[in-house]
């Protein structure tokens, strides 16, 4: 086995929820004992749904938050408490492109400035040599160079998605975190940015922490899947096996839940609704988080949150079904 | 068969830009038959949202305007009806549901308060009667403890709750058509599976029929009867859910089924529809879709394409509708 380029081991993010007039500060762990690793050009799936805490997971694994517990090592270095020069020289390893590229692209900026402002930060081009990269970067997302001199808002939102993945790849990093990156956009745009980071990989070989809500699309895109419910990873494993056969009674929910794009099979399967809401992750329950609305909840559940155990097929849960 | 609820009859819909007056809907028509659920299906800017909002008249005037063509409601004409007489449906008669339910709730007034309003706007009935059908609606909706929960406000409610509250106050005067315009699409799977069975169940409770929003061709799968496709303002298919998900009669519907990546094989490129759809004052001539098409031949971009009328309540705007054989969901 590969060392792995990314390794998250027992990540904690706890955000102080400031009180009011009389209304004590809280704490809510948003993300809880998470570990993964992910392999060069390897994509690991983060999915789970509102509240799952799987942006925090990413905005972490950025250092855009301070983890409170935990360690995350990138590429042999320990990133987790890295500050000033130190950070900045991995930046260029480490980029993320966010969901909605409307908002993350700024509008004052033309193109050309937008593509290059990595390269001019990080003194890896200037002048001429750095136009040069950012026609090569524009052509390799699918623009061209007649669009350099364009505002951000000219474009439309695949487009602009185009043009974030672009600025994200000029410093060639080896890790890209995607949160939510295609689900602002409609179906037909969304597949060509999708295909666009499939030619990315294969071509530059970059690894991929794709953080997504939607199921159909990871299926396509993920090597491996983590499911994360209420903060914490509950399954983990390759793709085929967690769509195939889920181990954790939530991921088999969340799988039966998305809606199957064909009306004979969709009112024909076996489908598990949950019932309920996710708890709140200011005062989650205790043992499983998921105990409070699984449809195979044991006393044991209530107790201690499960150990993550090997599944045949690859990966592992943390669930009480089938053991002891 | 008995005359359907809704009929819209070539509606148009312009709105006035940088450009001059755009047309926006263009040619709309379709028809809702009472405890039938119809879905409205398009990416956005395809002008299914202008569309359910002409319905209720709740364009914005201006900039926007309601061009042309007929809207009616149990044989009878909205357009052109006065305000007050609108109102009196609005809420009554048919009801709307929206994606984002913070928006039609008020955070100022509590669930209860707000659902027995619409009650007693319409109703003229008390106080206290207005409350009675408030809980009987959030009892329906399945709200837990709604004895409790009527008294809470919109911010003490989750996302999917809250949209059972907005569902509640759309059935609270037993309308007979909803329009719920993307009414899952803010929620989590779970609860929009949740939502869905819901709308599903009440539907067959109540008789109502439902004109239902949505890009999403899933959600359509599980819940509609029939599908009328739009893109860039003009209706390119309609058909029965079987039919056009087993073998859809236009290109760009077969492009939105194939571009489901549920259907699509791991490992293989996606399939993608080319280009974006056009800005409604660049419109192409010709059929709005040739540029993006893959079947397009030269005589596509010049004629202007008709809906072919296919029998059994189908159509299709494609000239080469009865060459092609397109594919389908497997």
């Amino acid at each position: 086995m590969t060392a792995p380029l990314l390794s998250v081991e027992n990540l904690e993010v706890t955000f102080k929820i400031r009180g009011g007039l009389l209304r004590p500060t809280r704490k809510l762990k948003a993300v809880n004992g998470v570990s993964f690793h992910i392999a060069p050009g390897e994509t690991l799936a983060v999915v789970g749904e509102s509240g799952s805490g799987k942006s925090t997971v990413a905005r972490a694994v950025m250092r855009l938050v301070a983890p409170s517990a935990g360690r995350i090592d990138l590429d042999g270095d320990d990133i987790t408490a890295m500050q000033g020069e130190a950070l900045r020289r991995i930046r260029p390893k480490l980029q993320m492109v966010f969901q909605d590229p409307y908002s993350s692209l700024d509008p004052s900026m033309i193109i050309a400035d937008v593509v290059g402002e990595p390269l001019t930060v990080h003194g890896a081009a200037t002048g001429a040599e750095r136009d040069r990269r950012v026609q090569d970067l524009l052509e390799q997302v699918g623009l061209g160079r007649y669009h350099m001199n364009r505002y951000p808002h000219e474009f439309s939102g695949g487009q602009r998605q185009r043009i974030a993945i672009a600025r994200a790849i000029a410093l060639s990093p080896k890790l890209l975190v995607l949160d939510e990156a295609v689900s602002a956009l409609d179906v037909s745009t969304q597949n060509q940015i999708l295909n666009l980071l499939e030619d990315l990989r294969r071509e530059l070989g970059i690894a991929y922490l794709f953080i997504s809500h939607d199921l159909g699309v990871v299926e396509h895109i993920a090597d491996r899947v983590a499911v994360t419910y209420l903060g914490r990873i509950v399954e983990e494993g390759p793709t085929e096996r967690i769509f195939a056969k889920p181990a954790h009674p939530y991921t088999e929910a969340l799988l039966s839940a998305v809606p199957v794009p064909n009306p004979r099979i969709q009112r024909s399967r076996k489908r598990i609704v949950l019932p309920g809401d996710v708890p709140s992750p200011l005062a989650p329950p205790s043992g499983c988080p998921f105990h409070t609305r699984c449809p195979h909840v044991m006393n044991v559940c209530r107790g201690e949150m499960p150990s993550h155990e090997p599944v045949a097929g690859g990966g592992s849960v943390a669930c009480y079904l089938g053991r002891q | 068969m008995s005359a359907p609820l809704l009929e819209v009859e070539d509606l148009a819909v312009e709105f006035l830009t940088d450009h001059g007056w755009v047309r926006v809907v263009d040619g709309v028509s379709f028809s809702v038959g009472a405890g039938e659920t119809l879905g409205l299906v398009g990416e956005s800017g395809s002008g299914k949202t202008v569309t359910s909002l002409s319905v209720m008249q709740l364009i914005p005037r201006p900039p926007g305007r309601i061009a042309g063509g007929s809207i009616r409601f149990e044989g009878r004409e909205l357009l052109g009806l006065p305000e007050h007489e609108l109102e009196a449906l609005r809420g009554e008669a048919i009801a709307m549901v929206f994606q984002e339910s913070m928006t039609s709730l008020n955070p100022a007034f509590t669930i209860g308060d707000q659902i027995g309003e619409v009650v007693r706007r319409h109703r003229g009935v008390s106080r206290r009667e207005a409350r009675v059908r408030a809980l009987e609606v959030l009892e329906l909706v399945q709200i837990p403890d709604p004895e409790a929960r009527i008294d809470a406000y919109p911010h003490e409610f989750s996302g999917g709750m809250r949209q059972r509250a907005a569902i509640a106050m759309a059935l609270a005067c037993d309308p007979k058509l909803l329009i719920a315009d993307e009414p899952t699409t803010a929620l989590d799977v779970t609860v929009q599976a949740q939502v869905l069975d819901l709308l599903r169940s009440l539907q067959q409770r109540l008789g109502m029929g439902i004109l239902f929003v949505t890009h999403n061709l899933g959600v359509v799968a599980d819940l509609c009867d029939r599908v009328t496709v739009m893109y860039a303002g003009r209706i390119v298919e309609t058909a029965n859910v079987f039919d056009l998900f087993e073998g859809p009669q236009h290109p760009y519907t077969e492009g939105l089924l194939q571009a489901m990546p549920q259907l699509g094989e791991r490992g293989k490129r996606l399939a993608a529809i080319p280009g974006t759809p056009p800005m409604p004052w660049q419109m192409p001539d010709g059929c709005r879709f040739h540029p993006r098409c893959p079947y397009a031949e030269a005589a596509c971009a010049q004629q202007d394409v008709m809906l072919t009328e296919l029998g059994e309540g189908r159509s299709a705007r494609c000239r080469r509708v009865h060459e092609l054989d397109l594919k389908g969901a497997e």
